[in-house]
């Protein structure tokens, strides 16, 4: 009997050793969290097009979006106006912030003809996902909502997605005017550079107007 | 008498000449001179009315812009001064499809490299109205946004590492009383 239960604690031990050597193996090889979503190709033919969908709702008057809500992957986030910066590029939430957004303030707000844009995070060190994170998992039809200070709640339906090299950044497919209400999504995507610590690429989601509520 | 009868008719006939000449005022060739003033005034009137309209603005680098104007009536063509907006000197505007008499446009795409600012492009018109235009330019964003520190795509280290570790300790705590024991039993 005693000869049964040192057996078997030795076997247990073998395999609990075991067992946790690859554990510790994996954990530290292996990505702690799955890299962000990549839209698929063909979701970026209407962006390229530049064929936006046009409802008759009543375009909204200039007011400063607050709150940004995406019921499909769960984003309800604060927003934050920042402009330009020295170097060209838009002012962007702080890395320590990673859960708000910024709006682009010298552009048209949410709900007025031309195209507004929101940026917001796709990662941040020590918390892993950020705002954005699952931005290129949007798909089409997808609803997107944005309370302005008005109280006024801007409704936009996501027509593409895409993802652009950063090298190839298509600044007048992004930020060209439209004559109808648009809203674009901006985050980092695609293969991650550890020489640059940047993202290659950018995912853009590509929404259109169809209401406001209050 | 037959020689006062043939003075009182030409009397008449000179008289009624006068009159009709009087009562028809002047004659095309006559009219020469206030020709001018009459011109003058249509041009005036045309700079009165001169309207112009810049759409979308503000707007943007790289976005196509329209510019509208009226230069009233008389006018059959206008010219817009691009050069001020980093584009040719003299752009010939269109008349305005379906549109009323005097009316032109013109649908640019801005140069992707013009700066933020208010402009005031000039535009002539053929009746000799003149304008200008007034319309912002407003920043686009050149560099694409760098939104994250790579998190998700460079951190490993799953919460398998530590209850890896505790299954190799608690192995080698097995392993030790499990030896221990066979130790104890040769005693």
């Amino acid at each position: 009997m005693i000869r049964f239960i040192r057996n078997w604690l030795i076997g247990a031990a073998i395999v609990l050793t075991l067992t946790g050597a690859a554990m510790s193996y994996l954990g530290k090889h292996v990505l702690r969290w799955q890299p962000p979503a990549r839209p698929p190709a063909w979701e970026a033919k209407a962006a390229k097009s530049g064929t936006v969908p046009v409802t008759n709702a009543k375009p909204l008057k200039r007011s400063q979006p607050v709150r940004i809500y995406i019921p499909k992957i769960r984003v309800w986030a604060r927003i934050e106006p920042r402009g330009l910066r020295r170097n060209g590029a838009v002012g962007l939430p702080s890395l320590k912030t990673p859960f708000l957004t910024t709006w682009f303030d010298r552009g048209p707000a949410p709900g007025q003809p031309g195209t507004a844009a929101i940026y917001g995070h796709v990662d941040a060190d020590k918390v892993g996902p950020a705002v954005f994170y699952r931005l290129g998992s949007l798909r089409r039809k997808d609803l997107i909502y944005v309370t302005l200070a008005s109280s006024d709640v801007a409704i936009f339906r996501v027509y593409s997605i895409a993802m652009y090299a950063k090298t190839q950044f298509p600044t007048a497919t992004i930020y060209r005017y439209t004559h109808w209400p648009t809203l674009r999504l901006i985050t980092c995507g695609g293969r991650f550079d550890p020489a640059t610590h940047h993202y290659l690429s950018n995912v853009v989601v590509f929404a259109s107007y169809v209401g406001a509520r209050r | 008498m037959r020689f006062v009868k043939a003075v009182i008719a030409a009397a008449c006939v000179s008289t009624a000449w006068l009159a009709a000449m009087v009562l028809a005022g002047p004659t095309p060739t006559t009219s020469a001179a206030p020709a001018a003033p009459a011109r003058l005034a249509v041009a005036k009137v045309s700079a009165e009315h001169l309207t112009a309209r810049v759409s979308p603005d503000p707007s943007a680098p790289g976005t196509r812009t329209t510019f509208d104007v009226y230069c009233g009536p008389h006018a059959f063509s206008a010219t817009l001064f691009g050069v001020t907006l980093g584009m040719a000197n003299l752009i010939l505007m269109h008349s305005t499809p379906g549109g009323m008499s005097g009316e032109f446009s013109l649908t640019v795409t801005l140069p992707n490299s013009i700066a933020p600012g208010t402009y005031h492009p000039s535009v002539d018109c053929s009746n000799g109205a003149a304008g200008v235009f007034e319309f912002s330019v407003n920043p686009v964003p050149q560099q694409p946004p760098e939104t994250g520190d790579g998190a998700t795509a460079t951190q490993t280290g799953s919460p398998l590492v530590p209850i890896g570790y505790g299954l190799m300790m608690i192995g080698v705590l097995a392993g030790g009383v499990a030896l221990r024991r066979r130790v104890m039993a040769r005693h």
